[in-house]
């Protein structure tokens, strides 16, 4: 078969192009064959242990933003009469809480005897959730150098045979995160730098100030936030007892149990499915597995407040985050529902 | 399934390779049917079953229509109420029925929102038009009816098409399903040129830009140095993205030895509000132009009462508040094509004349006119993008220009962002429109493309504006 001129070139550039793609591990200080698990910084964001060590709570409060927003660690204290303290870090998943109970908490001293996982739906057994892109740098945060069992749930699991060969032995691939960074760091910053005299410090506040919580459209936001969770309702991650295996559930019962603290797990109501009757039938299944293999489990609590009476729609800025009034009344809540386990 | 998958390169090469073995027409076609029925039912196994029932009503009434004479108008609008009765339930009924969750426990089903999303199916929009423009032309005469349904079939349901275009007509894409498929290498250069192109698009530019539009769109009330980076953002975002699908959707039909119609042309170098429909979606605008604008015009002419202003103004502003209709639901969208209606109708009355078949026009003037029209289009584009009328009217009528350095500087960095992805497009299109002249740089540019693919490609952009909470 006679190739056409184009065809041709194009393999040819191609081809060349791609052999040079094998200096990029030189240029990017990339170890060839790059290993499968991602490389993690050697040491765990202090200031939380620190804070911890400092006062002695009784109870950690672990979760993302709506955690950040929706407790007032403060009040649940006073409520409670045991000391708090509330880490909720926004855009984190389970993958950032195993790593938060692993090494701030337990590495802490003295340890809390109560730790409360603060989680919406499927957002337990979804252990890629939230680990890629710039969120990989909360998992940093929290990770040690080695971590396996992150690096095999969150990541090396989730890549299919070719992602793991392309992973390994692909360069262009395997360096994509570094090229990308440095062609969105170039175009970004030169313009205002040359322009206006900004500095990337300078771009990043001005990007800040405008996309602020407070000058977003709620409408949207909740679009947006639905659009984000979305993987957390695809079918297969509504499957409980397929999922929770490949999950940190499992491993985050196990160190809390060797070390003796109790967990609390504690479902947020959201306004994707602000009725019982509204939710998938999968994730009414999906969370009365849960609730089994929960309730199956020694020195281990469920909170479920997904269709709580009393937390009402008008409780909530966006979809699943609470306003200041809608704060008060869900701390009040939780510390209903928590005093009975402590005493 | 989607194109941008490891599921569809898996699913594509399954089929190609038994579909070049068995060679006879009427077996590729029966591949193809099956193909199109699994890529089709893949996320819904049920969708397909209410595409191919519908396939089969039209079918029968297409070869009622070609035996019983008397009978036609009869069947054809059975066929078209049909078909409009399943695009209306499906798309305007469902979409603005928030108590559809309770009628579906009533019925036995699991009620819920996102069920209700689900039982929606897909591609419906792209599928009907096919089958009322065949109905359309056997009705006329200017098609018989086929009596092949499985080439009928493999027509309506062709996978590249089914979810997102290009509505082939029926005297191209069904003719070339009806005779022998011909190996060609030319066929293979087109593919491969378009596979790069449309993933190029998709992975590199649209994904990219989109998270800025999105960002700027999310904003209660950005200011209007903010709502024009937004506003060209999406004029990028949605070409890439649009024409991504229309590139790899023809480079798969190349490599299966069909040649489907072209979809955009350099739309955003329109000169005039007729020719930017020309150019942009051509496969759906010749539809409309062929199925409403036609039909309506000569209807109006026969009516000798009617004023020379209704004649020349009703056909476009109801071709494109079709249009708008068929683009999605709600207000902005009515309003996005009745805009686009109102631009061709000042158009005609202007008595303006720009196209380039014309007697040559002074290039300051071509390029008033092209930066004209491309500002209107942008300007259309943002009433198409807005989370709603009222909020672009907001941001129009009481948003300052810029409220700090802070905008400023922000814009000016998604701006150069923006930019930035819109000149590797132009490049592209000034490589290949000198194709002939730049033999060397064109395959280089591709080979670049691919690269660039490689990179994007499961690094879609981090900066998700909800990442902040």
């Amino acid at each position: 078969m006679k190739k056409s001129p184009f065809l041709l070139r194009y393999m040819v550039y191609l081809t060349a192009l791609l052999l040079l793609s094998f200096l990029l591990p030189i240029r990017y200080g990339i170890p060839y064959p790059k290993p499968l698990e991602p490389t993690f910084k050697p040491n765990v964001k202090r200031e939380y242990g620190e804070t911890i060590a400092a006062t002695q709570p009784g109870i950690v409060l672990v979760g993302d933003s709506v955690l950040y927003l929706g407790v007032d660690q403060h009040a649940l204290s006073d409520l409670l009469e045991v000391e708090t303290y509330a880490i909720g870090i926004p855009g984190s998943g389970s993958a950032v809480w195993y790593l938060i109970l692993k090494n701030v908490i337990l590495e802490s001293v003295p340890r809390p005897a109560y730790v409360l996982i603060v989680f919406r739906d499927t957002m337990l057994t979804v252990p890629s959730y939230r680990t890629t892109g710039r969120y990989f740098v909360v998992v940093d945060d929290f990770a040690g150098r080695n971590e396996p069992l992150v690096s095999q749930l969150a990541y090396i699991n989730q890549m299919s045979a070719v992602e793991r060969l392309a992973e390994q032995y692909f360069p262009l691939y395997s360096a994509r995160w570094e090229i990308r960074r440095g062609l969105d760091h170039y175009i970004r910053y030169t313009t205002p730098s040359v322009l206006l005299g900004c500095t990337v410090e300078c771009t990043d506040e001005a990007i800040n100030a405008i996309f602020g919580k407070d000058r977003v459209n709620v409408t949207a936001l909740n679009q947006a936030v639905e659009d984000a969770g979305r993987t957390l309702y695809a079918p297969q991650v509504m499957d409980f007892d397929e999922q929770v295996e490949r999950s940190f559930l499992p491993a985050m019962i196990k160190l809390a149990r060797e070390n003796d603290i109790t967990l609390i797990f504690v479902r947020t109501r959201t306004l994707d499915f602000p009725e019982a009757a509204s939710e998938p039938r999968a994730l009414r299944e999906y969370i009365e597995s849960l609730g089994t293999y929960l309730a199956g489990q020694p020195n281990v609590y469920f909170l479920d407040f997904a269709h709580h009476p009393k937390i009402l729609d008008s409780y909530f800025f966006d979809t699943i985050h609470f306003t200041e009034e809608g704060k008060s009344v869900f701390t009040g809540l939780l510390a209903q529902e928590l005093s009975p386990i402590l005493e | 399934m989607n194109f941008v998958s490891f599921e569809f390169l898996i699913f594509f090469g399954l089929v190609l390779l038994p579909y070049w073995i068995i060679r006879d027409r009427r077996w590729q076609n029966l591949l193809l049917l099956a193909s199109s029925c699994i890529f089709y039912g893949w996320l819904v196994p049920w969708h397909v079953l209410v595409l191919l029932a519908s396939t089969l009503l039209d079918y029968l009434l297409a070869l009622g229509m070609g035996r019983w004479k008397s009978g036609t108008g009869v069947l054809f609008w059975t066929g078209l109420i049909s078909n409009l009765s399943l695009l209306t339930l499906v798309k305007y009924y469902f979409s603005f029925n928030h108590s559809l969750a309770a009628w579906l426990d009533g019925i036995g089903f699991e009620g819920d929102i996102f069920l209700a999303r689900i039982i929606l199916p897909l591609g419906l929009s792209f599928y009907i038009l096919k089958k009322i423009g065949y109905l359309s032309d056997v009705r006329r005469g200017t098609l018989s009816p086929v009596t092949d349904l499985v080439a009928f079939a493999a027509y309506v349901s062709f996978f590249p098409q089914v979810f997102s275009g290009p509505i082939d007509r029926p005297q191209t894409l069904l003719k070339q399903l009806q005779e022998p498929r011909i190996w060609k290498v030319e066929h293979v250069q087109q593919a491969a040129g378009l596979l790069v192109m449309g993933f190029f698009k998709k992975i590199v530019i649209a994904n990219t830009v989109k998270v800025i539009v999105d960002q700027i769109f999310l904003l209660e009330q950005p200011s209007w140095v903010l709502l024009l980076v937004g506003g060209l953002g999406f004029t990028l975002q949605i070409l890439a993205d649009f024409s991504s699908y229309t590139d790899i959707s023809r480079g798969v039909s190349f490599l299966l030895g069909l040649e489907t119609m072209e979809n955009f042309r350099q739309p955003y170098l329109a000169l005039t509000p007729g020719e930017f429909w020309n150019r942009w979606h051509i496969s759906l605008s010749s539809w409309l132009r062929d199925y409403v604008f036609f039909p309506l015009r000569r209807t109006l002419l026969r009516i000798r009462s009617l004023p020379e202003i209704l004649v020349q103004s009703i056909p476009p502003l109801v071709t494109m508040f079709i249009s708008g209709l068929w683009h999605g639901v709600g207000w902005q969208f009515i309003v996005w094509g009745l805009y686009h209606g109102v631009l061709i109708v000042l158009y005609q009355w202007s008595g303006l004349r720009m196209d380039a078949s014309q007697m040559p026009v002074p290039r300051v003037r071509l390029f008033a006119a092209w930066l004209t029209m491309f500002v209107l289009i942008v300007f259309g584009w943002l009433i198409f993008r807005a989370p709603s009328l009222t909020w672009l009217w907001n941001v129009l009528l009481h948003a300052p220009l810029y409220r700090n350095s802070f905008e400023l500087t922000a814009g000016l960095s998604l701006l150069s962002i923006v930019a930035f992805y819109a000149s590797l497009l132009m490049i592209g299109s000034v490589i290949d429109h000198h194709r002939e002249r730049l033999t060397g740089l064109r395959p280089l540019y591709y080979a670049a493309a691919t690269l660039m693919i490689i990179v994007f490609l499961n690094s879609s952009s981090p900066d998700f504006i909800y990442f902040q909470f």
